[in-house]
């Protein structure tokens, strides 16, 4: 009887040791972190062999703020945070036009031409070794970082591939979903009446702002010629990416999240303020054989026709998409 | 007795492993293909080279849209799926591959566009693709059916775009085909093409020369979009 007690627990130490479950190997283990995307945004795609990790994060979020690794020509002492601050949306800050740092995890294309695409570790991995042309041994003689990479991937290395997977996990951490805006689309709050008025001349064909900036990204991810120029030697855009014609003057579309204060605009800087942006599309649009479809609808040559006052209501209802808890929170500040 | 128990136990215990929880897999599948090409020209994503009913000149530069419900016919009765599938030639599209008995059916049947349980705002599941097929709330809510852009060349012979968008429940259009042969175990492949040259004047022709070249706040014009979609599609094989 005792030998059959002792075979019937030692078979369901068996069975139950044989659930896949319990084969997980215990050693090498990441502290794994919920992405804090609300439920009225798009499902996000995750390499399943980079989840988010508090070790990776962190690890990424020292490397963006690193000025100590640049090597690249006239990038010596700069970082990703260089050109890219938290005030302003990790845009730069009324110098350049570069494309804010921020819900970068939903992103297809990068840069303003699309000249880099891919998975963001792919684009990371870009930046570290192409474009700053980072200096490893600076890691490597950092005892922090020693530590760093290998509480942070389990063969500890430090080199440009686990770096990469560190910057792309701390970029895709840097989620702005917190505005007016979105409360309003949660149901939490009202609108102004301005703000109103703004929001339903960008979502229909009177300011025809959502093709583009669709909901609620606000970006389509997309390329278009929103008629800037009619003469495209330096404004060729995504045809030096694909070489076809009608690429030619496409641009990709901006996310308008905190587009208050992200200025100046457009891929070569040229409009300060909002106002002038409007303005653009009210009275501006330059024709090109190539200019967006979208823009071209018969009784709309000489623009969008809107008032003084509608120019307003659109401003008011741009300005509910700041993100002030995205623009000061300390998860994206410099350790 | 105690034999019956230990045996029971040690089966119990390694059904409620994970790993076991797997449901057999149905015996049939039924996977679309869909091929598209211009008049029977290939399908390029740049320059105008088509020349459609109204002998106006075009380029497509964009085609995304929506087929919903797709049912099978037989024993004179339809048998639906309850499903949807968002296409684009030029990116990723969602693959339509259903279960089905196998057996013989007459016919074949989908909606062009989502059909009204799946035309209101966040029906869909919150997917990039979907949400820039997003139809505002502000003029209705839903999702567009079709979005087709491209440029074409006007009288003068200069280049000028044209935006093509279906929404509205109204516009939802039911194509059926004929199905030969029989469904059979494993996966059979149906296997469709789309002649995009149709959408410019299978039933009303698309003449920018003498109306707008866009669908947005026009419905008749809308509506007309969608007559011609009901004649891109044909079965070109199964097996």
């Amino acid at each position: 009887m005792k030998l059959r007690i002792a075979t019937f627990v030692l078979l369901i130490a068996l069975a139950i040791g044989s659930c896949k479950d319990g084969d997980e190997p215990v050693g090498f283990q990441l502290t794994p972190v919920n992405l804090l995307i609300p439920a009225h945004f798009p499902l996000m795609d995750v390499p399943e062999w980079n989840t988010p990790s508090l070790e990776r994060i962190e690890l990424g979020r020292r490397l963006y703020y690193d000025e100590r690794l640049a090597r690249g020509m006239g990038l010596e002492g700069m970082s990703c945070s260089g050109c890219h601050q938290q005030e302003t949306s990790f845009s730069s800050g009324q110098r350049t036009a570069v494309l804010p740092h921020l819900n970068l995890g939903w992103a297809t294309f990068f840069l303003w031409n699309g000249a880099k695409e891919g998975t963001l570790e792919d684009v990371m991995e870009f930046e570290l070794r192409d474009f700053f042309e980072a200096d490893l041994d600076v890691l490597k003689g950092d005892p922090g970082y020693v530590s760093g990479f290998a509480n942070a991937f389990e063969d500890g290395g430090v080199n440009y591939g686990n770096a990469a997977q560190a910057l792309a996990q701390f970029v895709r951490s840097m989620i702005s979903a917190n505005s007016k805006f979105d409360k309003f689309l949660q149901g939490e709050l009202e609108l102004s009446a301005e703000e109103q008025r703004g929001y339903e001349i960008f979502n229909s064909e009177r300011g025809d702002c959502f093709h583009c900036h669709a909901l609620p990204l606000m970006t389509d991810n997309s390329f278009h010629n929103i008629g800037l120029v009619d003469k495209f030697k330096d404004h060729l855009g995504r045809y030096t990416v694909t070489g076809r014609t009608a690429d030619v003057g496409a641009f990709k579309t901006p996310t308008l999240r905190n587009v208050e204060v992200t200025a100046p605009y457009m891929h070569d800087d040229r409009f300060a303020t909002l106002e002038e942006v409007i303005e653009h599309y009210n009275t501006g649009v330059l024709q090109s054989p190539t200019l967006d479809p979208i823009m071209t609808k018969a009784g709309k040559e000489t623009g969008l026709h809107l008032s003084e006052t509608d120019k307003g209501d659109l401003i008011a209802f741009l300005k509910t998409l700041t993100d002030t808890t995205f623009l000061t929170r300390k998860a994206l500040q410099k350790p | 007795m105690f034999r019956t128990i230990f045996f029971l136990t040690i089966i119990g215990l390694l059904y409620s492993c994970k790993d076991d929880d797997v449901v057999d897999s149905p015996s049939s599948f039924l996977e679309f293909g869909i091929s598209y090409d211009v008049g029977g020209d290939e399908l390029l994503e740049d320059s105008i080279a088509y020349k459609n009913q109204a002998d106006i000149e075009f380029s497509i530069s964009r085609l995304e849209y929506f087929l919903s419900d797709v049912a099978f016919h037989r024993n004179g009765k339809w048998a639906s799926t309850q499903n949807y599938a968002y296409l684009n030639p030029f990116g990723t599209s969602d693959r339509i591959r259903l279960e089905i008995e196998p057996g013989n059916y007459d016919s074949v049947g989908f909606h062009i566009g989502l059909s009204s349980s799946w035309n209101k705002s966040n029906a869909l599941p919150s997917r990039l693709n979907y949400m820039n097929m997003a139809w505002p709330d502000v003029m209705g809510g839903g999702y567009h059916f079709l979005k087709f852009e491209g440029h074409y060349l006007d009288s003068m012979g200069a280049s000028k775009g044209f935006a093509l968008h279906v929404g509205k429940d109204e516009s939802l259009r039911w194509v059926a085909f004929p199905l030969a042969g029989s469904v059979h175990d494993g996966t059979n492949m149906l296997h469709f093409r789309m002649d995009i040259l149709e959408w410019m004047g299978a039933i009303h022709t698309m003449n920018f020369h003498e109306q707008p070249p866009y669908t947005m706040g026009i419905d008749s014009l809308m509506f007309k979009l969608a007559d011609n979609g009901s004649r891109v599609f044909e079965i070109i094989k199964q097996e």
